[in-house]
């Protein structure tokens, strides 16, 4: 199990050093010089110069490339043009922002793909199973923005019953901690729905396939025929062993989310690391957009790692040896 | 069951909390409520380059003279702010400003003269690499061409300081009347690490507003100033800039009543917002912004290939009358009436119409006139050809690319628009999206042969770096246009500081810009700004939104 | 009851189709006139083929060959429902465990009428997607409102028995179509003379610039299929023998392509697209190489446990060891028994195409405007949902409705191979 897991660690690190080196070369790939956004047409040259190299632009790619990694290993990423900060800071600001909407809209996927699938294993009816088939893949293939716009337009447009935007309400900071912890859910209600409803429709979908599957082996039969009740036979026995699939498949979508639901928190106004990401890219902001791509594949290729362990540590199959 | 029943009493808390405050709206320090596209990207008038973001500094920050504008003129007036009166030398060189005593920054150190030194060496320091740079180039400079602080700026006392400028232009107090920082804070920075300095986010001034808060990418919040000497803020309210980048939803909470002000209302929704539930009346401010279609005037090739040597005309707009012709196949009326719901008027030049002393009000828009077009094309030599008739001459195709750059959904219909009716008199535009970020670098290095786009005026007459014929100095030339008596002109009204002889310069350079066509100018476009009825004191102008916030109420 | 319903859709689809027959009756008479008589004018080398042939007359001849095709099946099909003595082959769809045939005729059905509608575009539309109308009356007008359209008339449709002339007559009548926008006789002054003007019912709407979104949304079902269709050929290509030569040779070349596409799976895909597309430009075999470059890697993925799967299999090994060329092995044992899984991972992977080139297509990133494609359609229409409606919601319903039939279609295969 230690092995398994320090094997996983060590392959991340290469791909994570892999990832650097795809980032960098692709991110010089854009045209336009970042310099000229920064340094005002009457600078003269030397200051120009002493500009660019300050931040980094120099010197040949192989060069820069080389004074960037040993930034990293130094522990810094560098300083951002757009937003006059250091990368890290500015990363460290956005991504609990992050982290808290991805986290929150997995919980809700996990919890409603879980619901659904047990609310349909009570009772063993055929059109029930259709209308569930049915919604289930309308709701996966709506776009994004549909969903926001839509629950936009219900609940806040016409009848106000939550905010639009931002994670907190105007003034707020002078209220109590309950008032401003309640906003802050009220808050976080819509932006979550969005990311979590079509999830979940994929999720349950798969949950369903697989509980199906696992709900025909003997061992079932045999603690149906114990008497047991259906609530019971299904968290104790079925979902235990038809959990696998969820688990890899929750652990990709931790990966994306966590990359930032960039039209999420567009319509939303919400901070987060997709809008970062596109300021970046649109800015020429070379620092800042290393930044936020390193971040998006480190979590990637974390929550994917993350999968594997959890599946390994539930299912004791997996864990042998890899014959290859 | 009884943590599912925790659950839904504790929602049920949570929500009537919520709910209570909310309802506590008609307090009487309420905040003004203000929507945001962009974040501010620094709270330091050396770098910041936005013009939100300008408005924002200049609340927070002193100035020694603040403008105000006639708007019967045109003019830019200056009345003393920080400085407690100001005069002219007599050959107009010098100014020499008297300062207020006792006046204090806001964490209560006083300001003198020493500040304002201070904040134009940093102004004029090529190692700081200040946006505003181009303020020093009025200013006495020494041998080597960098300035000379000690003798531009001369402190004569703690209260009184003297401006020394090498000739008298239009702009001397418009310079002057930058931002100031505070010395004691700025002097124990080095200058190089001063771009990305932790001050930069916690500004210290003495303007009627101080930061409260920043929250990167969701709101600032400014709070009045009690120590600021220029205007009593007993009653000004706490101004919250959200930052919300989708324009639907900056609509949206205005109307529900979230935010107070939305800075640049669409034309198409004007009348669809009045007529809501929230009372919500629009302010309608005379254009600072024309777009036009930019034609190259001369043969990019050649020029690039020789280094900038070979200068000839662009084989299809080199010629004025070509250009012409194109203006008149295009209906600006009625791009004006579907486009902008006529928030706007049409454009016969560079110059803001607004500035009645500047302003050529005899020139008449060309009409609309796709048949004289095609005429005036023919006569040129211009004949359709082949089964899709599109415009030959001497073996050349009357096609090229029209390009607009990504993200701007505005310029793409004037661009869709405009590729139809240059259809119909058998001129072939294709059109091109660019990406923003390199849109403005490509088209000073002259890389397009046909373009979109649309320039915000400064209030300072400005038309130097677009006319002039030195290309090589002028990269903002886009159109590589060039005229002698243009640059005559240029000049001379460059530094002519009365209005009258200036006005008749610029005058006859509207009128040549209006035969020769270098743009195809299409219009000025109004900027409304819709705002929550109950907000009383506002005086939004052509000068900003901002400067009146101190006087604002509910 | 079901079948009572498929017949009564059945005879409807027959009746719509011989309407808008005779609706259009010009423009199939030419389109036939001009793909029968032009291997007979190129045989006489009439000198006006070669500068009328071009892709757009090609075109309506798909479009045409498709059209007579579809409606003869409607018309054999009904003939044989009504006619009761006529010789019947009982339709027979395999019947599958969950009862999930209704969904998957549903998706077969929604396919097909989204390839067929892309096909027969040039026909079915009235009016040309991309010619904007006169602006200030035609713009956001909604549904089913009569507007009257002008149109060049070129010149009128003649059949004569010289190949040459009717092939010449007929093109250009087919080309002339490119010219008809819609008016309310405004004051759109048109460069040809001869202005012809009729009425046309507006089906869904028109859009801010005064286009018809019906016929946007025929021609934006040709690039949203296209697109797809191509992405998928170059990311199964890929995907497959990525999948294959990782699954099968397995050690040191499955570890390397596996990290290989864990690598690339790692960097977020807009990104990617971002750079590419400011380094490549925006046209759309550039979309279609960045869409294929960030689509393979889940393909190949697929394909690789599925090859693992199958080389426990005992014919495998016992190739193997009979010392079958690997080659040989893939291709005739791996291969046909991967191919239900392909076609699943294919009919799934149509759906994520079609929806990236939405969602790239609503940053404004995909296909650029004024080319019609259902992602950018939605795009531009959500700044005006208030005020028409109509641009965005449609595009959206046909969207959806394309993925929906995927989703069933690929539900169906699955369960077969499993």
């Amino acid at each position: 199990m230690v092995t398994l897991v320090i094997r996983r660690i060590a392959v991340a690190l290469v791909l994570v050093f892999g990832l650097a080196t795809l980032v960098f070369f692709l991110s010089r790939l854009l045209p336009g010089d970042p310099a000229l956004l920064f340094i005002a047409p009457s600078v003269p040259a030397s200051v120009a110069d002493r500009l660019r190299n300050d931040f980094g632009l120099s010197g040949s790619f192989t060069h820069q490339y080389i004074s960037w990694i040993a930034g990293i290993l130094h522990g810094q990423i560098g300083y951002s043009f757009s937003l006059h900060r250091e990368v890290l800071g500015i990363i460290g600001n956005t991504l609990p922002y992050t982290l808290l909407l991805a986290g929150s809209a997995i919980a809700l996927e996990f919890v409603l793909a879980i619901g659904v699938v047990y609310c349909l294993s009570l009772k063993n009816s055929p059109s029930r199973n259709r209308f569930f088939s049915v919604a289930s893949i309308s709701m996966y293939t709506i776009p994004s923005f549909w969903i926001a716009y839509l629950l936009l337009q219900t609940f806040t447009v016409s009848s106000h019953i939550f905010p639009s935007s931002h994670y907190h309400s105007v003034g707020i900071d002078t209220a109590s901690w309950l008032s401003r912890n309640a906003d802050f859910l009220l808050h976080l209600i819509l932006p979550v729905c969005t990311l979590a409803l079509p999830g979940a429709a994929g999720l349950s979908r798969f949950l369903k396939a697989s509980v199906d599957q696992v709900a025909g082996m003997e061992y079932v039969l045999f603690a149906r025929s114990q008497g047991q009740s259906t609530t019971r036979i299904f968290f104790r026995t079925i979902l235990p062993n038809a959990i696998a699939p969820l688990l890899t498949l929750g652990g990709l979508e931790l990966g994306t989310l966590l990359a930032g639901a960039l039209i999420t928190e567009q319509i939303f106004s919400l901070p987060g690391m997709g809008r970062l990401t596109i300021a970046a890219l649109f800015a020429r902001d070379y620092p800042l957009i290393l930044g936020c791509t390193m971040t998006a594949g480190i979590a990637v290729i974390a929550s994917n790692m993350l999968a594997d362990i959890l599946h390994a540590t539930l299912d004791p199959r997996i864990r042998g040896v890899r014959r290859a | 069951m009884s943590l599912y029943r925790y659950l839904v009493i504790l929602c049920a808390v949570c929500t009537i909390v919520n709910g209570c405050d909310r309802q506590d709206a008609a307090k009487p320090s309420q905040p003004v409520v203000i929507a945001l596209s962009n974040d501010v990207d620094t709270f330091n008038p050396l770098f910041a380059s936005d013009a939100t973001t300008g408005e924002l500094n200049d609340l927070i920050f002193p100035s020694l003279v603040t403008p105000s504008f006639d708007t019967a003129s045109g003019e830019l007036h200056f009345s003393p702010s920080l400085a407690k009166s100001f005069e002219f030398s007599n050959d107009l060189k010098d100014i020499t400003f008297h300062l207020h005593s006792n006046v204090f920054w806001s964490d209560s150190v006083p300001i003198t003269a020493y500040d304002v030194q201070t904040t134009f060496s940093l102004y004029a320091d090529p190692q700081v690499g200040s946006v505003r740079q181009s303020a020093a180039d009025g200013m006495i400079k020494k041998s080597d061409g960098s300035v000379d602080i000690a003798k531009s700026v001369e402190v004569i006392d703690d209260t009184t300081v003297v401006f020394h400028f090498r000739q008298t232009y239009p702009g001397q107090l418009f310079d002057a009347g930058l931002p100031l920082l505070p010395a004691h804070i700025f002097d124990k920075i080095s200058r190089k690490d001063l771009r990305t300095h932790e001050s930069n986010r916690k500004p210290v001034g003495a303007g009627p507003y101080r930061l409260r808060s920043w929250t990167p990418m969701q709101e600032i919040v400014l709070e009045p100033n009690p120590l600021s000497p220029i205007v009593t803020t007993a009653k000004s309210p706490v101004l919250v800039f959200r930052i919300v980048p989708e324009y639907r939803s900056q609509l949206n909470q205005l109307k529900s009543g979230e935010i107070d002000m939305l800075l640049s209302l669409e034309a198409a929704d004007a009348a669809a917002v009045t007529g809501g539930s929230q009372q919500i009346s629009l302010v309608r401010i005379p254009a600072r912004r024309y777009h036009f279609i930019g034609w190259n005037n001369i043969d990019q090739q050649s020029y690039a290939a020789s280094g900038g040597k070979v200068i000839l005309p662009h084989p299809l707009f080199g010629d004025a009358r070509v250009r012409r012709a194109l203006t008149l196949a295009i209906d600006r009326l009625k791009l004006l009436e579907a486009l902008l719901n006529n928030y706007g008027v049409l454009a016969v030049g560079p110059i803001a119409p607004f500035f009645h002393w500047a302003y050529n009000d005899s020139l008449q828009p060309y009409a609309y006139d796709p048949q004289e077009a095609r005429l005036q094309l023919q006569q040129l030599g211009w004949k359709p050809v082949g089964r899709e008739k599109v415009l030959q001459k001497d073996g050349r195709e009357f096609s090229f690319a029209l390009c607009v750059p990504t993200g701007s959904p505005f310029w793409s219909s004037v661009a869709t628009i405009v590729q139809e009716q240059l259809r119909a008199v058998n001129v072939k535009a294709t059109i091109e999206h660019v990406e923003r970020a390199v849109y403005w670098q490509s088209l000073q290095e002259k890389k397009y042969d046909a373009w979109i786009a649309g320039f915000e005026v400064p209030l300072q007459m400005q038309q130097q770096e677009f006319w002039s014929s030195d290309l090589a100095k002028n990269p903002f030339n886009i159109s590589s246009y060039r005229n002698a008596r243009v640059d005559q002109l240029l000049t001379a009204a460059q530094f002519s500081t009365d209005p009258r002889d200036a006005g008749k310069m610029w005058k006859e350079l509207q009128s040549i810009l209006h035969r020769d066509q270098p743009f195809t100018f299409l219009f000025w476009e109004d900027r409304i700004v819709a705002m929550n009825s109950h907000l009383r004191g506002t005086a939004i102008n052509v000068l900003g939104t901002f400067q009146s916030a101190p006087q604002w109420s509910h | 009851m079901r079948k009572k319903f498929l017949n009564a859709a059945l005879l409807l689809l027959t009746a719509l189709m011989t309407v808008l027959s005779v609706l259009r009756w010009k423009i199939l008479a030419a389109a036939i006139a001009s793909l029968v008589s032009f291997p007979f004018a190129c045989l006489e080398h009439y000198n006006g083929t070669a500068s009328l042939m071009s892709i757009n007359t090609a075109d309506y001849w798909l479009a045409a060959i498709v059209w007579i095709g579809l409606w003869s099946v409607c018309l054999h099909s009904s003939y044989r429902l009504i006619i009761p003595h006529a010789a019947r082959h009982p339709v027979r769809f395999t019947q599958t465990q969950n009862g999930t045939q209704t969904e998957y005729l549903i998706g077969l059905f929604l396919l097909a009428g989204a390839i067929a509608g892309a096909a027969v575009a040039p026909i079915l539309a009235p009016v040309d997607p991309l010619t904007q109308g006169d602006l200030l009356s035609t713009r956001m007008k909604p549904p089913l409102s009569v507007l009257s359209l002008e149109e060049n008339d070129l010149s009128c449709l003649t059949l004569s028995f010289s190949p040459g002339v009717m092939f010449e007559s007929s093109s250009r009548y087919l080309l002339g179509r490119e010219t008809k926008y819609i008016s309310t006789g405004g004051s759109f002054s048109s460069p040809l003379e001869g202005k012809k003007v009729s009425e046309v019912l507006v089906l869904l709407g028109t859009d801010d610039y005064g286009r018809d979104v019906f016929s946007r949304l025929l021609y934006g079902a040709r690039y949203s299929l296209d697109i797809g269709m191509c992405v998928l050929a170059l990311s199964l290509v890929a995907g497959t023998l990525i999948g294959f030569s990782a699954g099968y040779f397995g050690g040191m070349v499955d570890s390397t392509l596996m990290r290989l596409c864990d690598l690339l799976l790692s960097i977020p895909p807009l990104f990617t697209t971002i750079a590419l597309m400011s380094f490549l430009g925006s046209s759309i075999p550039v979309l279609i190489l960045i869409l294929g470059a960030t689509g393979w890697m889940g393909v190949a993925r697929i394909i690789r446990g599925e090859v693992l799967h199958l080389r426990t299999q005992e014919y495998i090994i016992a190739s193997e060891l009979l010392g079958v060329h690997p080659f040989r092995i893939m291709r005739d044992h791996l291969f046909p028994n991967a191919l239900p899984i392909l076609v699943t991972v294919a009919v799934l992977q149509l759906g994520n195409i079609v929806l990236a080139e939405a969602s790239l297509s609503f940053l404004g990133l995909g296909i650029r405007p004024p080319t019609p494609s259902w992602g950018n359609m939605i795009g531009d229409s959500l700044h005006m949902i208030e005020s028409g409606w109509w641009m965005g919601v449609f595009p959206g319903i046909a969207l959806s409705a394309l993925l929906i039939s995927l989703h069933f279609l690929s539900d169906r295969n699955r369960w077969a191979t499993s």
